[in-house]
């Protein structure tokens, strides 16, 4: 369903709804403003990629023989390209870790073991109970007060749960097996610009999610402990105090294409049943859609105008990817199968 | 690491600078709820994520730097706990 891109930045492609936009008399958005000129992003990137590179080496220098990173893994192509980076270009002792959120493409699934195949890396996957996801997802929707304010600006409530839920299996699979790293698929504008690497303090952690517990069990009920609670005494056994968590997408200046043509390699193929803003979630729509409905913006934008920023999109292909909304109609099967009545959006 | 040029005279222009940024970014609206000693955890204006962001932020403009111990949540919870850390370290150095 296309929308009015009446009212956007010249540049990026950023809608007036996004929070915190403005525009000058150019019609330029304060994010194109302060943002480094094209022609340096690539010093940028090559000088986050060595601060990173001097990072993981330094967590990985004392040679133990378990597992170095955790890489949450999804199928996906973003997923795909840091696991083979962090595979081949750091030469890490890597543990694939896939949840199943219950709405993964065929196609992605397959990606999932071609990849790890051709990698010979170790994969597990971890499938959630779908009665808790559903409920997740339904509660996400109805109170987006679950999350921070600031959330919406980088992905829907939908998926800002199962983001939450992915990264906090991920430490805890750190923590249990003392990897020290842990690796994303995150690209620029879905995670803070110079969160390649957050050195995250395990204590600090646990307070910031304290307070978010309980909301989550306000929310999600009791069971959400389950998935959502970084347990203390997990941490209290473990030899690591701090974990390091890596984005290597957010180091390397390379379009969606080379993306493509690289993983392509592995035998990883292109799903056909998720949208144009995701490789391997079928949910995904849903989530865009709702998200539109209430805040006025995709919200995927702010990651595609930060590629556009980056040299790494054409303003075209952004355009169609930011302002092809699903219809309502188009995910009432996604709607349906998660118990979710969208009279309610 | 690159410093911003403007000097920093007092913990009220340090104050003002982080108030200023935790609103723009993190759409927070201060006022009676929500003030420099309110944990920003616990009102759920920032998450780890936020967090990351916030250290990030305080770093690059401030000019310091904070060791792994010095990243708890009781230092820079608050905006008051974040002016007086960062005063801290400005003064130390």
């Amino acid at each position: 369903m296309p929308v009015s891109t009446a009212t956007m930045c010249v540049a990026c492609v950023l809608p007036d709804s996004f929070p915190g936009i403005e525009f000058d008399s150019q019609g330029l958005c304060n994010f194109c403003q302060d943002a480094p000129p094209v022609a340096t992003v690539g010093e940028l990137f090559r000088a986050l990629k060595e601060k990173m590179a001097a990072a993981i080496e330094a967590r990985t220098s004392s040679g133990s023989d378990g597992y170095d990173c955790i890489v949450a893994y999804s199928g996906g192509k973003d997923s795909t390209y840091a696991l083979k980076v962090m595979m081949e270009t750091y030469r890490l002792n890597c543990l694939a870790v896939t949840i199943d959120n219950g709405f993964m493409s065929a196609q992605a699934k397959k990606n999932c073991d071609t990849v790890t195949s051709a990698l010979s890396v170790d994969h597990v996957v971890f499938k959630p109970s779908s009665d808790f996801m559903n409920k997740m997802y339904v509660q996400s929707v109805r109170s987006p007060e679950v999350h921070t304010k600031a959330a919406i600006k980088r992905a829907s409530n939908v998926c800002n749960s199962c983001i939450n839920l992915i990264n906090i299996h991920m430490i805890k699979l750190a923590l249990q097996h003392d990897a020290p790293i842990v690796a994303g698929g995150y690209i620029g504008g879905q995670v803070p610009k110079d969160a390649a690497m957050m050195d995250i303090d395990l204590s600090v952690l646990i307070k910031s999610r304290q307070t978010m517990q309980s909301r989550y069990t306000d929310f999600f009920g009791e069971t959400a402990m389950k998935y959502l609670r970084l347990p203390e005494n997990l941490v209290e056994r473990s030899r690591l105090k701090n974990v390091l968590i890596v984005n290597p997408l957010l180091t390397v200046q390379v379009s969606e294409e080379q993306i493509i043509d690289d993983i392509s390699a592995l035998g990883w193929k292109r799903t056909l049943d998720t949208g144009k803003n995701s490789s391997n979630c079928r949910l995904n729509d849903l989530g865009i859609a709702v998200h539109h409905r209430q805040y006025g913006f995709n919200p995927y934008v702010f990651e595609i105008s930060e590629q556009v920023r980056n040299g790494l999109l054409d303003r075209k292909t952004a355009l169609e990817k930011a302002y092809s909304i699903p219809a309502l109609s188009e995910v009432a099967w996604q709607a349906k199968q998660i118990g979710l009545n969208l009279d309610e959006i | 690491m690159e410093a911003n040029s403007t000097i920093i005279t007092s913990g009220s222009d340090i104050a003002d600078e982080v108030r200023a940024y935790i609103a723009d970014h993190f759409l927070a609206d201060f006022g009676p709820d929500l003030n420099y000693d309110t944990d920003l955890f616990v009102a759920g204006v920032i998450d780890s994520f936020g967090f990351a962001e916030l250290v990030v932020f305080l770093e690059k403009r401030f000019n310091v730097h904070f060791e792994g111990e010095e990243l708890t949540a009781d230092n820079l919870n608050t905006v008051s706990n974040m002016v007086n850390t960062i005063r801290k370290k400005l003064d130390a150095s």
